[in-house]
Order: structure tokens, then sequence, then C-alpha cells
């Protein structure tokens, strides 16, 4: 009976304690994360002369250099724990112009490369267009990956050209002002 | 309660990482870098002396039957807690160490130290316990996060502004532009723990030969989770 007590009661201390600090907590860490997301979008294009919103997680931006540019949300497969979430932003041919990881779980120290802030691996994707071949050079593609991680480079690549196969089908859309939704 | 004894153990004589071998899981995924491995390393501190406070608090009322799922739950609720905590607070290093700071529940140490040591003993001797522990245990991360640090990426106290804010962000030191990248793989790491309780036996050996002022081989007895 003591024992039925005692672990009811610590159960409901616990839930008590934890739901708490998330209720506490939620709001600062929902806005973290829209403003890690947000900030991730604006480094994509340092050189955009507007951004507007054209659906959700789907942006246009003018560039400087004259012409459009298109922003959006895209996930990879699988990668070594999970996909990976970036923007992706593209020009109208279409090709890369720009790469930000907003979330992922890959391994610290290891599989974390793909974050533009720790290394600058994504920049070898930078102009690089459907001609490409989106495979890793060691399935014969155009692609570097880091040793020791193969994985995560493998699923960063195929996610990218994914992306970007998405993109050369939706841009008539996005020109004309029908949103296509990534 | 002895609390330079206290003291002792957990940092030399029965030290969790290098002696006790307890939480070698989130000890080696984390201690690529410094700064990750000090940031699980901190959390780990705080969640192992929370967790020994309260186990001490209720150890009248723990009953037999209940009392390993009760301290299990309670490791659990502090872990949680600090998860949360950090997300809200400290995001950016939570984006790198974020999936080991759940594996804290799972470190033998913290429920080796409430079963061993909190629920045995008062309030204060539990909560200097779990400091003394928790700075062994930090320590240990600290040597070889930099260690792994240096020899693997050839830098020093790279992306401090994680845990420390943008003023650190120019604390980083760098020796070589590559690393030898066996160090930030996981045998890599197992080598370098092994170097260091090398030389922590090596010392002790050497300590004892000149106190005893006899030569002998001192191995180390090492409990193994």
């Amino acid at each position: 009976m003591k024992a039925t007590l005692s672990l009811t009661l610590g159960c409901l201390i616990a839930a008590f304690a934890v739901g708490m600090t998330h209720f506490g907590t939620s709001h600062r860490i929902a806005d973290n994360q829209q403003s890690y997301a947000n900030a991730q979008l604006l480094a994509l294009l340092p050189d955009a002369l507007s951004l507007d919103a054209i659906g959700e997680n789907l942006y246009r931006a003018e560039l400087a250099s004259a012409g459009s540019a298109y922003l959006f949300r895209a996930v990879t497969p699988s990668a070594y724990n999970g996909p990976v979430e970036f923007w992706i932003a593209v020009d109208e041919r279409p090709s890369v112009l720009g790469l930000r990881v907003i979330s992922h779980r890959e391994t610290p120290g290891i599989g974390d490369f793909i974050d533009a802030q720790v290394s600058s691996w994504n920049e070898q994707f930078l102009k690089a267009n459907l001609q490409n071949q989106w495979r890793i050079r060691r399935d014969e593609g155009d692609f570097d990956h880091r040793s020791g991680a193969t994985i995560t480079s493998r699923a960063m690549t195929i996610g990218v050209g994914e992306a970007l196969t998405f993109a050369s089908g939706a841009l008539p859309d996005w020109q004309h002002d029908k949103v296509r939704q990534p | 309660m002895n609390y330079s004894n206290v003291a002792a153990q957990g940092l030399w004589t029965n030290n969790p990482a290098l002696v006790q071998l307890l939480g070698l899981c989130p000890l080696l995924a984390v201690s690529g870098n410094l700064v990750t491995a000090l940031g699980l390393g901190l959390v780990t501190l705080c969640v192992l002396t929370a967790a020994n406070v309260s186990i001490s608090l209720i150890r009248r009322h723990l009953v037999d039957a209940t009392r390993l799922p009760l301290q299990i739950l309670m490791i659990a609720t502090f872990v949680t807690l600090a998860d949360l905590l950090l997300r809200a607070y400290l995001f950016e290093l939570h984006q790198r160490i974020g999936l080991f700071v759940a594996l804290i529940v799972t470190n033998c140490t913290l429920l080796g130290r409430a079963e061993a040591f909190a629920s045995r003993n008062p309030v204060i001797a539990a909560a200097w316990d779990g400091l003394m522990m928790g700075l062994g245990f930090l320590l240990v991360l600290i040597v070889l996060g930099a260690a792994r640090e240096i020899i693997g990426h050839g830098t020093l106290f790279a992306q401090m502004d994680l845990l420390l804010g943008p003023a650190a962000a120019g604390m980083e030191i760098r020796f070589a532009d590559q690393g030898f990248l066996l160090a930030v793989l996981p045998p890599g790491a197992f080598l370098i723990l092994g170097c260091l309780m090398a030389i922590r036996n090596a010392l002790i050996g050497y300590t004892s030969r000149h106190k005893h002022n006899a030569p002998s081989a001192n191995s180390e007895a090492t409990a193994v989770d």
C-alpha cells in the first residue's frame, strides 16, 4: 500500500514539475525555433532586395542582379539520424543560390558539418543545376562527401537534388503566382 | 560525514569516468569538442546534484519494491527539465548536444550515486557527493574534449559562444588547419580515455612506490557497468 502510494505520488509530482516547466518555457522554445529558422532564411540570400511570402514556407526574393529567386523549405531522405530539414534558394534556371540547414539530428562532431556554421561543405552545391549528377562522387556523382559521414553526405546531396527537381517543375506556377506547395 | 573523503572519492579515488567507467556513452559521444563536452558535463553535474538532493529528501519514505523506479523517475524528471531549460535559454548549444541530454538518464553514475549514497545519507552530504561526482565527471570530459579537439580538429575553444554568449566567439585558438580524423571518431575517444586511465594508474603507482619505499606494480581494480 505504501509502495503504491509513494509511486503514485512521485509520478504526480514529476508530471507536475515537467508540466509547469513546459508551460513556462514552451513560448520561448517556439520563439527560438522560429527565429532560428528566420535567421537562416535571411542568411540564405544576403543581397536580396525584398522577400515576399507567396505560400507557406515559400518566398520570392527580388535580386540586385535582376531576376527573382525562390526560397522554400525542403526535407532530405533519412540521413544518419533521421531527415534533415533545410531552406534552399533557387534562381529561375533553376540553379542553387543558397542552402541552410534548419534542423537535423546528425551526430555532433561527425555529421553536423552540413550546418553552415560548422563547415562550408554545403557551398559545393552553389550554382549547381539539373545538369549535375546529384550523387556523391563515390556513387559516380558530382559532389564530395565527408569521410566518416557518407550516409549524411549522400542524404544531403540527394535531398538537394530532389528539391531542385521539384523547383524546376513548380517554377512556371511560381512565376505566374500560382502557389504549388513544396 | 567526512567531506574531504567524499570529495577525494568523486574527483580521484572513485572517479565515475576513470575508475567506475560509468556513463561512457555520453562521455565519448560529446567529447569531440571542448564546448560540447563542457556543456554536457555541466548539465550532468546539475542533474546529478539535484537528483541526489531530492532522493536524499525522500529517503525515509522509500520502500524496497518501488525504490528503483522512483529514483529513475526523479532522474528522468530532472533530465527532462534540463532539456527544456536548455532549449529555452541555450538554444544554439541544445542544437549540438540535444541528442545526448536525453541520454543522461541512462548514465549509470546517476542511479549509482542515488542508490549507493543519496538514499542512505542526509541532504547536505548527498548534495556534496553529487557535486563532487559531477565535478569528477566534468573534469574528465574537459580533458578528453580538449585533447580530442586539439588532435582531431587542430583547434581549442572553438565555438565557445554557444555556451558563453557572443563575447566568447573570438576565443578559438588554431594550431593546425587539418586534424587527425581518428581522434574525432569513437575509436579515438576510447584510445584517449584509455591513455587518461593509464596516466592515472601510473601516477598512483608512482606515489605508492615512494610512500612505501618499495617498488610494487599497483594495479587498480576497476568496476565496469
